[in-house]
């Protein structure tokens, strides 16, 4: 093994990802800590380990199938899969020799418990901060209607009447632009999970 | 105003026998803000409806004994109890269950609208969006 092949091991170990290279005869030849320690420090077969983990509801396809994609020259994988409750990015990309051949791949596990915990998060912001927003809007809006209503609360003059109006219609404009932030915030949150 | 007509309804009070009543309709409202509260309870009157109100979500089951509600409107955020655990309850009992409620809530998340729905609301309005107006719109199309 030269230096540049134990520098690069080297590295691999460090990171705060997980690694796992395997071979062509899909062996793994390279897992660094955070692979070993999913493991539990046992020896890694790549089909339990590939099957250790489930795709979560956000994402289509199969590891397996990516796993085996990188020796039909599929340049790259991305999915979201779990451990357990655990969340992962899995990325999946061939390993080729000088010629450009694929003589293996690598998995690169990134954990995104933190990511998922923000979205969490973030949902509970949004749906909190809409309902204090929206419960304000909503008295003011009855209100003034009540009052536009003249019925049981009394006659209104023409400016009176007039300024109401403008009051209501702000309201309900208020609403409406509130209303589609959150859409906006939703969507969003939709692409990124 | 709502040229709302009050409905005859035929009710059975507990320990008599059936009676023909012509009556007002009865809402029950559970909603803890005071502002929203006022402004429906004052409307509802003002339309003709008989109403009677709570401010947290336990007390919407003994306001249920004891007002023997047509329809309720309920908010889901509430001290106490929650409108989902509110819903919750009246399910469990089968003499009030068929009270048709209305969620009147400004929660918007179709989760909260699924969720809801599962436990027995016949309708999920989200507060803003709706006029005094639109809600009796509501509350007869239930009744």
């Amino acid at each position: 093994m030269d230096r540049e092949q134990i520098c690069n091991i080297d590295l691999i170990e460090i990171l705060p990802i997980g690694v796992l290279v395997y071979d062509e005869s899909r062996t793994p030849i390279v897992a660094n800590h955070v692979i070993r320690g999913l493991v539990q420090d046992k020896a890694i077969l790549l089909p339990d380990f590939i099957a250790s983990f489930t795709l979560s509801s956000q994402s289509t396809g199969s590891l397996s199938r990516a796993v085996e994609g990188v020796f039909t020259g599929k340049s790259s994988y991305y999915h979201e899969i779990m451990l357990g409750q655990h969340f992962f990015e899995a990325w999946v990309q061939p390993v080729n020799d000088k010629a450009g051949r694929p003589v293996g791949g690598v998995i690169i596990l990134s954990d995104i418990a933190r990511l998922k915990e923000a979205d969490r998060m973030r949902a509970e912001i949004v749906s909190l901060v809409s309902h204090q927003i929206r419960t304000p809007l909503t008295s003011i809006r009855l209100f003034a209607e009540a009052l536009l209503d003249e019925q049981g609360v009394g006659p209104l003059n023409k400016l009176q009447r007039s300024y109401l109006q403008d009051l209501s219609d702000s309201t309900i404009r208020l609403i409406s632009l509130l209303n589609d932030l959150l859409d906006v915030s939703r969507a969003d949150k939709d692409q990124t999970t | 105003m709502f040229n709302f007509k009050f409905y005859i309804r035929i009710k059975f009070a507990e320990g008599h026998n059936y009676k023909h009543m012509t009556t007002k309709t009865k809402i029950l409202l559970a909603e803890d803000d005071k502002f929203i509260s006022k402004a429906y309870h004052d409307g509802l009157m003002r339309a003709g409806f008989e109403v009677a109100v709570v401010a947290d979500g336990e007390q919407v089951l003994p306001k249920i004994k004891e007002f023997l509600p047509d329809i309720i409107l309920l908010d889901l955020i509430m001290p106490v109890k929650n409108g989902f655990e509110v819903l919750t309850d009246i399910s469990k009992e089968p003499k009030y269950a068929k009270i048709p409620v209305i969620v009147v809530s400004n929660l918007g998340q179709n989760s909260d609208v699924e969720k809801a729905k599962t436990l027995g609301a016949v309708d999920y309005l989200v507060k803003s969006n709706y006029s005094l107006k639109e809600i009796i719109e509501k509350i007869k199309s239930h009744l």
